[in-house]
């Protein structure tokens, strides 16, 4: 899908054979998409979980139905605005930032010729493989109010007032967004980069003979053949737009109370409200909330993508 | 095209991953469907149950128990059939499965063979997994007949009918007289609900010393404080003192030892540790304030208590005596006393209390309260009852069973410390410890769960401890503030989504007002409005409604 640059329109017959040819492929794909089956399509049905007052004895099937019952909590109180609000204003920067920041370093990447190339890839992927648990120790280690390397190696020696990190909103909205950025650049930043190498190096050889300068190589070769996998990507990003990491927005902040205004989204909203009441509904429904206006969204974008540019369109 | 219709493909499957990520995770849930209520008419039968059997006073158990020509016959029935019935008994532990598992169910099996006829297979599972286990096991109607409903929820389990009345029959009457004269009244019908019997609990302290002060003793030396005359009696535990002799104290240690920090406490804890305030219905949003002497739900945030707490615990903050760390710290209380990071720290005190915490904190302890409140609190007797599954096939067995759990210390040594020889041996002064060769680590059965066992007080008692502890725990539990609304459940479903909301607010400005980091003047009237609009009124409304139905029920008032 990647390779999404104009394909001539080919013969019946070509396409038959081709077909042919991928047989092993689609053998290769089996296990995968029998996993995606068991794991992710048999379990849809369950999403009558979410209208239903369960009862572990009458069972899915057998428990009363409810109605939207189960979903008056995500809009009834004075909450709902303001982790609708974070959930979708917080996924809209990280969307942006990092984009941009992910094609920033896959291109700085593929120009490297060093022989340090893996080293720096390797560096750079490293904190996407860290659970979010170690990740707030590392803030922590930076943010602690009694021994963190803000407070006591930058701020002190600076003259400054020590900050109590946790317990200042306006500070977080930034650090959540550096921390997300430095989080999750490696793996987008490959996607980018597996991509630009398979670009035809054909394009680049003739525009340097042509006497094109670099920054124009990048902007008139490597972005528009990037086009594609950029939608694609940003394409799924806005599919869960609704979701946060929960890692990012409930251990990293160290579950401090005084921030929830700022960190308090959707996914942490349930998980401390339900923590206690155990109601499978009404996690359900929460689920299902969050998955239908996901599906919206990538519908939507997706039309917006095929009047703007037909070719680029996910389907 | 091919590629169009694949890439449809994939984007449902990313939305169903979506959906299928989500939602899953929670292991029991609370259901809609009331407790069975079985009118109001069978409530008196709660004080009177316990002397039915009056007219069998002669009747012994072999533990010298009294008992029923019933039990005594139910007993040689199954005796004579030839066939002892196999009865399964599930409980939890930290560690899961223990290796000894079936040898001590073979060893309580010859026991119970013996006085009562019946096998026992012994169901052990780790806390992680066992409230989602139970549920299975309960709903899917496999066997299991006796269970500790600690973690899957004594109300869950009551709401969704897995619960055998002990009512029924007379059972509890005919079967369970060694339980009556073992529980104190106040506590045995504690898990009455509806009119329904539905669990016992087990033998522990029920209540609590309320702010309890624990201070390591090397550092009360180190400033020369004269604690040993301030004791009331000879082998008191703790000494009875005041806010400002504990400010006084942490004043001195501040300034002698400015490097470590003074004091400490588990986030969420002020509230039930130092107050005599009853969490009704097992939340803060609505609460008895006076719970010896009244039913009234109300607003625990805007009281002058409350602030008052809060103050103090500010008080403290300010001057220094806090970590800077402690919002965020999830370290506990003893580790850090123990690594030398902390010097005092705050605890809830019951019989036992000193030689408990000098162990965790591996150097000795002193132990202080502040006022002299002990406090049971409504929720204390159906935190882990002990429940008969209401679809075993021999109830009457069952109740036996339970019953010999409670009076038998043969069987209540096995069940809480296994096999002795083996796992244990006794000590010459009477103690008993690990059995050569065995520790915590390679031991086949040591689950360090006594608390959850139906009858601690009759095992043996591990080295470390007053060979007392027990005895002082019963006059302990006699002597205990109960609050009037004991027993009651609160089924919160009607109004989840105010419980959503109002556990969001609380957490949002929790830690903030009781570890002292703000101003409560100032920050408890935004929590106040904050509660205000999460519907706090509509839920101590809704809370009232069902205590009331409820004393009324039970005849309180």
């Amino acid at each position: 899908m990647a390779r999404a640059v104009n394909q001539p329109v080919m013969s019946k017959a070509k396409k038959k054979s081709l077909m042919k040819r991928s047989i092993p492929i689609y053998i290769m794909a089996l296990p995968g998409l029998l996993y995606l089956f068991i794991n992710n399509y048999m379990p849809m049905p369950g999403i009558v979980l979410a209208f239903k007052n369960y009862n572990a004895k009458k069972g899915i099937y057998g428990s009363p139905w409810a109605g939207f019952k189960n979903f008056k909590y995500l809009f009834a109180t004075s909450d709902a605005f303001i982790i609708t609000r974070n959930t979708i204003c917080y996924n809209l920067v990280f969307i942006l930032v990092n984009t941009f920041f992910a094609i920033f370093v896959a291109i700085i990447l593929s120009e490297l010729t060093s022989k340090w190339k893996k080293a720096y890839q390797s560096v750079i992927l490293l904190p996407y493989l860290l659970s979010a648990v170690i990740i707030s120790y590392l803030v922590f280690a930076f943010l602690s109010p009694e021994n963190g390397f803000i407070n006591n190696s930058i701020l002190k020696p600076l003259g400054r007032e020590a900050v109590s990190w946790y317990q200042k909103q306006e500070y977080w909205p930034f650090i959540l967004v550096f921390v997300n950025l430095w989080k999750g650049i490696g793996y987008s930043c490959i996607i980018y980069l597996s991509t630009i190498i398979g670009f035809d190096r054909g394009y680049y050889e003739a525009a340097a003979i042509d006497g094109a300068t670099k920054w124009q190589q990048i902007t008139h070769i490597t972005l528009p053949l990037l086009r594609p996998t950029i939608i694609m990507l940003t394409l799924m990003a806005v599919g869960r737009i609704f979701y946060s990491d929960f890692g990012l927005f409930y251990q990293v902040p160290q579950n401090s109370g005084a921030l929830l205004p700022v960190t308090n989204t959707i996914d942490t909203y349930v998980y401390r409200g339900l923590l206690e009441l155990g109601d499978i509904s009404m996690s359900a429904a929460a689920g299902v909330y969050q998955s239908m206006v996901g599906f919206v969204l990538v519908l939507g974008a997706n039309l917006l993508v095929r009047k703007l540019d037909p070719d680029s369109a996910l389907f | 095209m091919k590629k169009r219709v694949l890439a449809v493909v994939l984007t449902g499957v990313m939305t169903a991953a979506m959906l299928a990520g989500c939602g899953a995770g929670n292991s029991d849930s609370t259901s809609d469907t009331p407790a069975a209520d079985s009118g109001s008419g069978e409530s008196t039968a709660a004080s009177s149950a316990g002397t039915t059997a009056a007219g069998s006073e002669d009747l012994k158990d072999v533990n010298g128990y009294p008992t029923t020509q019933d039990a005594i016959d139910a007993i040689q029935e199954r005796k004579d059939s030839g066939s002892y019935p196999t009865l399964v008994v599930g409980f939890m532990n930290f560690a899961g499965t223990p290796k000894g598992i079936e040898r001590i169910s073979q060893k309580i099996s010859e026991r119970t063979e013996e006085t009562l006829g019946v096998d026992v297979e012994l169901q052990i599972m780790d806390m992680a997994s066992y409230a989602q286990n139970m549920n299975l096991m309960l709903a899917s109607g496999e066997q299991m007949d006796l269970f500790n409903a600690v973690s899957v929820g004594f109300s869950p389990c009551v709401n969704k009918g897995y619960l055998y009345d002990m009512y029924e029959d007379d059972l509890f009457a005919k079967y369970g007289q060694g339980i009556a004269v073992v529980v104190p009244e106040q506590y045995l019908y504690a898990d009455v609900v509806g009119g329904g019997f539905y669990g016992i609990t087990s033998q522990k302290e029920q209540g609590q010393g309320l702010f309890g002060i624990s201070i390591a003793q090397q550092y009360l030396d180190g400033i020369g404080y004269d604690y040993n005359s301030m004791y009331e009696n000879d082998g008191d535990e703790w000494i009875y003192t005041d806010y400002d002799t504990i400010t006084d104290i942490f004043k001195q240690l501040h300034e002698k030892y400015p490097d470590k920090t003074v004091f400490m406490t588990d986030k969420g804890t002020v509230v039930g540790q130092c107050m005599p305030v009853d969490a009704i219905g097992g939340d803060y949003f609505g609460s008895l304030l006076d719970p010896m002497n009244s039913l009234t739900v109300e607003d625990l945030f805007s009281s002058d208590q409350y602030m008052e707490i809060c103050k103090q615990m500010y008080q403290w903050n300010q001057a220094g005596y806090f970590s800077k760390d402690a919002l965020t710290d999830t370290t506990g209380t003893t580790p850090a006393v123990k690594a030398g990071s902390l010097m005092a720290y705050k605890t809830a005190l019951k019989p036992g209390i000193k030689a408990q915490e000098s162990n965790l904190c591996g150097q000795p302890m002193v132990m202080f309260q502040i006022g002299r409140e002990n406090f049971s609190a409504s929720n204390t007797c159906n935190s882990m009852p002990w429940c008969i599954n209401s679809q075993t096939e021999d109830p009457v067995a069952a109740m036996q069973l339970l019953n010999a759990f409670y009076t038998d210390p043969v069987l209540s040594n096995l069940l809480c410390w296994g096999e002795e020889g083996v796992e244990y041996q006794k000590t010459d002064d009477g103690h008993i410890t690990f059995a050569d060769g065995v520790d915590a680590s390679n031991s086949e059965y040591y689950n360090n769960v006594n608390w959850e066992m139906p009858n601690q007080f009759i095992a043996d008692i591990w080295e470390g401890n007053d060979l007392d502890v027990w005895e002082k725990t019963a006059t302990f539990n006699e002597k205990c503030d109960v609050s009037k609304g004991m027993g009651f459940i609160f089924d919160n479903s009607e109004v989840a989504s105010e419980y959503t909301a109002l556990t969001n607010v609380y957490t949002q400005y929790r830690d903030q007002l009781e570890l002292g980091f703000e101003n409560p003047e100032k920050l408890i009237p935004e929590m106040e409005s904050a509660l205000k609009d999460a519907g706090l009124e509509t839920y101590m409304q809704a809370k009232q409604e069902a205590l009331d139905a409820w004393a009324k029920d039970n005849g309180k008032e």
